[in-house]
């Protein structure tokens, strides 16, 4: 199994990588209006632009990053942040920015199907199964159009990249801070 | 018989050979069981020898070169991370996407007939019990699958369409559903790219197909019934298809290309247990005709013994043997998962695990935002240092490097040089924060709460002073606070 680990290491580190390089870019885009914010708008702009670059690591081929993206651009506010930050990318998911509720249209008969089952909501009759992928939907941005299936498939997706955006967060904020430290 | 199945299709099963030359390049691309599944391979070897058609054996030949061809290729591609990245970024490698994907097309149609082989070979295949010789060729298609899928995204050229055409021929029906829902979003190669995307990803599934047809009987009850749970069938395989081999290139991700070989490898392994017992029902007709109408697409299923023959139940559990194939592969990623049996836990940790994700996300942006007010990133200069593939250990030391280059003109950063004056805490802070997010999570807690409205610490001795105490009661309230705050989590789930 070591070689699988070293493999998995690398391809790790190849989504990594592409995220971190998504994420400058997309700092880079809304830097300038970074300096006027507030602690906390900016902690959110950072998140945002955080979460586009992994959406767009992913460019769209699953369902949690379609709707990561059409999350951020429903807030009218982020909508030209975003707007900004994926021009950067040169990424133009065309449902997402110009209709950002529409997400299910592109979406197969499956997935409708079970966003339709969702919707029919379990009365106390749940079984600790369904609370639990109840929550996991929750969790998994766009989680609620998925049937178990693809749930799963999807949160596998979600939790890889969730992982290489927390890892390379941490090397920034660790390069920053003791970058300063060096220059004293 | 498995002359005449052979004889239909036109092509050999260039099974041994392909085995062989599995042997080299599993060590760099494999996934899992390769070794296990070479040697089962080796083991059959000379039963398959006998019915072989000697006037093959040309083909067989050009079959290996190409396959150590791509091979290398393979390789090439796998090992090579930080090349490949910038290669994909050119659309330089549009030539070696299009040879990949031809010998794709290739391998896919031997490798679909080499489930002919076992099936007609009575003892020596079902005395090893899930590692049956179809799986070793076929998982090469799944990796080509990962691995040149992303990079169809970059070429749109006619070249592809035309082999997606070729391609198509094996599903056409839900090939052709897909290609229109599946919005991949750059709509000028979206047909071209998604068209790759839904071959390739069809490919190695619905290569079973016509093998798995070609084995089992009529017996899969009304054939009415099986066209209903037909398209329901590939259109769950389909979906799988279609979300395991996506992404970019740059990526070719572990997770999802070792998600789609483990898919592919959990569901030949399903495959191969409804083969054996097939065998084992002893009803096995093989319908000679069959085979070349291989493109339809729906996959026979046969029933088990001692199991209900409903076509409905056969769908259900087609279903959840996927799902918890899935699970298995969610177990392998989630940490700390090996130990759980049953899905409601594991679904569980996952919870657990995908929240605790999003907070150290949250955390690490207030952090981020409090430490940098003005966040001029020297994008080239980070990125090239942060291109090393690090372990934790090695991060700590390229902080330095990368701190001498990056950021020199940084004026703001007062926090910390504070911080390096109460050495204590310092390495502490610096240091911890790689390590693990139990550590440096909780602190940021502290931070945020206390420092709600300055951003820019611009007052050396007041942010010293208040650096320090924060850190200092971060430090003692780090592992308490931490552990309640998991052990609440666990505490909402199990109710």
């Amino acid at each position: 199994m070591h070689n699988n680990d070293n493999l998995d290491m690398d391809r790790y580190n190849m989504v990594k990588q592409q995220f971190l390089k998504n994420w400058m870019r997309g700092l880079v885009a809304c830097n300038p209006s970074l300096r006027v914010m507030s602690i906390k708008e900016r902690k959110l702009t950072i998140k945002l632009s955080a979460d586009i670059a992994m959406a767009a690591t992913r460019s769209g081929a699953t369902i949690w990053s379609r709707a990561l993206l059409s999350r951020a651009t429903v807030n009218t506010s982020q909508r030209l942040l975003v707007r900004r930050i994926l021009r950067k990318y040169r990424y133009y998911p065309k449902n997402v920015i110009r209709r950002p509720s529409k997400n299910g249209s592109r979406l197969s008969k499956r997935v409708r199907k079970g966003r339709k089952m969702s919707k029919i909501r379990f009365l106390g009759q749940e079984n600790a199964l369904e609370k639990r992928t109840e929550m996991l939907k929750n969790l998994v941005p766009g989680g609620h159009l998925m049937d178990g299936k693809c749930l799963i498939e999807e949160t596998l997706d979600y939790v890889v990249h969730l992982q290489a955006q927390v890892d390379a967060m941490r090397t920034i904020t660790a390069d920053f801070i003791s970058c300063g430290h060096v220059n004293k | 018989m498995e002359n005449e199945l052979f004889m239909n299709t036109g092509l050999p099963s260039p099974a041994p050979e392909m085995a062989m030359h599995f042997e080299p390049p599993s060590s760099s691309s494999a996934v899992m069981n390769w070794p296990s599944m070479s040697s089962s391979m080796d083991i059959q070897q000379p039963d398959r020898h006998l019915g072989r058609n000697p006037t093959q054996d040309c083909f067989f030949w050009e079959k290996s070169t190409e396959q150590s061809i791509f091979d290398s290729a393979l390789s090439s591609l796998v090992s090579s991370p930080t090349a490949s990245s910038s290669n994909f970024s050119g659309g330089g490698d549009s030539f070696i996407i299009r040879e990949l994907i031809g010998k794709l097309g290739n391998i896919g149609n031997s490798s679909g007939e080499i489930y002919g082989t076992p099936a007609s070979n009575n003892g020596s295949c079902y005395a090893t019990p899930m590692s049956s010789p179809p799986p070793p060729p076929r998982r090469s298609s799944p990796i080509m699958v990962a691995n040149t899928t992303p990079l169809a995204e970059f070429s749109g050229d006619p070249g592809f369409a035309e082999r997606a055409a070729r391609f198509s021929c094996f599903g056409s029906r839900s090939f052709n559903g897909r290609t229109t829902s599946e919005g991949a979003g750059n709509n000028n190669i979206a047909n071209g790219s998604a068209a790759i995307t839904g071959a390739n990803g069809k490919l190695p599934r619905v290569s079973s197909s016509p093998a798995l047809k070609a084995l089992t009987s009529q017996i899969c009850n009304t054939p009415g019934g099986n066209e209903d749970q037909c398209p329901k069938v590939t259109g769950e395989f389909s979906r799988k298809r279609k979300s395991v081999p996506r992404g970019k290139a740059k990526e070719s991700s572990a997770s999802p290309s070792a998600n789609s070989l483990k898919g592919v490898e959990g569901n030949e392994d399903s495959g191969a247990k409804r083969r054996k017992n097939s065998e084992e029902n002893g009803k096995k007709t093989t319908n000679n005709t069959k085979p070349p109408e291989a493109p339809k697409d729906y996959i026979h299923v046969r029933a088990r013994r001692g199991q209900a023959t409903d076509s409905h139940s056969l769908a259900e559990r087609v279903r959840r043997e996927k799902i918890s194939e899935r699970m298995k592969l969610l177990q392998d990623l989630v940490p700390g998962c090996n130990k759980v049996t049953g899905k409601a836990l594991m679904l569980d940790e996952i919870i657990n695990y995908v929240q605790s994700l999003q907070r150290q996300v949250e955390f690490l942006s207030m952090k981020l935002a409090t430490v940098n007010t003005r966040l001029d990133v020297n994008v080239d200069a980070l990125v090239s240092k942060d291109m090393i593939p690090p372990t934790h250990d090695e991060q700590v030391i390229q902080l330095d490097d990368a701190t001498q280059a990056f950021l020199g003109h940084q004026h703001n950063l007062q926090l910390h040089p504070n911080i390096s004056s109460g050495c204590a805490i310092d390495p502490f802070d610096t240091s911890a924060l790689p390590r693990s997010f139990t550590s440096h999570a909780p602190t940021l807690d502290q931070f945020t709460d206390s420092i709600p409205q300055c951003p820019t610490f611009c007052e050396d001795d007041l942010h010293s002073l208040v650096q320090m105490g924060f850190a200092q009661t971060s430090v003692q309230l780090q592992p308490q606070n931490f552990q309640s705050s998991n052990q609440t989590s666990h505490m909402k789930l199990e109710l």
